[in-house]
């Protein structure tokens, strides 16, 4: 996809878990691993509040565009 | 989804099945009765049981297929392709018992010769019949988008 999640990045700068994370902004952490992994669909303004608040950053930090789209 | 209205539909569903069975057993006996008044319809008492019990048969599918569906409500099943299947088979169901009771009607009407009465039932069984079907139609494709709706929600984080 042409929008690429760098949550993993984020993640380890804040040195955070899955587990923790998951548990920080209160969704499951398969869906964590969903999000961190480029496979959703899309994802609600209220998780990237949380994930956003939890993490320190802007939606910049955790999403980016990159043109060319392999898939 | 409330419980007690899908256990109140559960249980008319079961007291009209039942009560289906017990037409279905009676169907001959009412046929019978009529050549008995009618001796001229003698010859077709047999054939005309034999419609009259597909067509319950048919119903009685309906029914039970709207318990598994009901099923299906409970457990958090009904936005999957499983139950379109079942959506099917009500829909064949219903097509097929309106295309034998017609048949009955419009074979009484050239056999009998006619009459308001019987032109009357066929055309309340046709119009009904067309009806109920063409409405399931209609409800599957809601049903279909729907489940189209709740899959793309489903990627939805």
């Amino acid at each position: 996809m042409a929008v690429i999640v760098d949550l993993d990045v984020m993640l380890a700068r804040r040195k955070m878990s899955v587990g923790d994370f998951a548990r920080a902004i209160g969704i499951t952490p398969a869906n964590v691993t969903v999000l961190k992994n480029g496979r959703a669909r899309a994802i609600r303004f209220s998780t990237l509040d949380q994930a956003c608040r939890v993490l320190r950053c802007q939606p910049g930090d955790i999403l980016r565009w990159s043109g060319d789209s392999s898939d | 989804m409330g419980k007690p209205v899908l256990q109140l539909l559960r249980f008319v569903l079961l007291v009209l099945f039942l009560g289906s069975l017990l037409a279905q057993a009676f169907v001959p006996a009412l046929a019978s009765e009529a050549a008995r008044t009618f001796p001229e319809v003698g010859p077709l008492v047999v054939a005309y049981s034999i419609a009259g019990i597909v067509v319950i048969a048919c119903c009685q599918v309906v029914l039970f297929v709207i318990w598994r569906l009901l099923s299906m409500i409970s457990g958090g099943m009904i936005f999957t392709r499983q139950s379109l299947r079942w959506v099917d088979i009500i829909i064949s169901s219903g097509a097929l018992a309106t295309a034998v009771n017609t048949g009955v009607w419009v074979h009484l009407l050239v056999v009998a010769g006619g009459g308001p009465g019987i032109i009357l039932w066929l055309l309340v069984s046709l119009a009904g019949g067309v009806a109920f079907v063409l409405l399931m139609l209609v409800m599957r494709g809601l049903l279909e988008l729907a489940i189209a709706d709740r899959t793309e929600l489903d990627g939805v984080i």
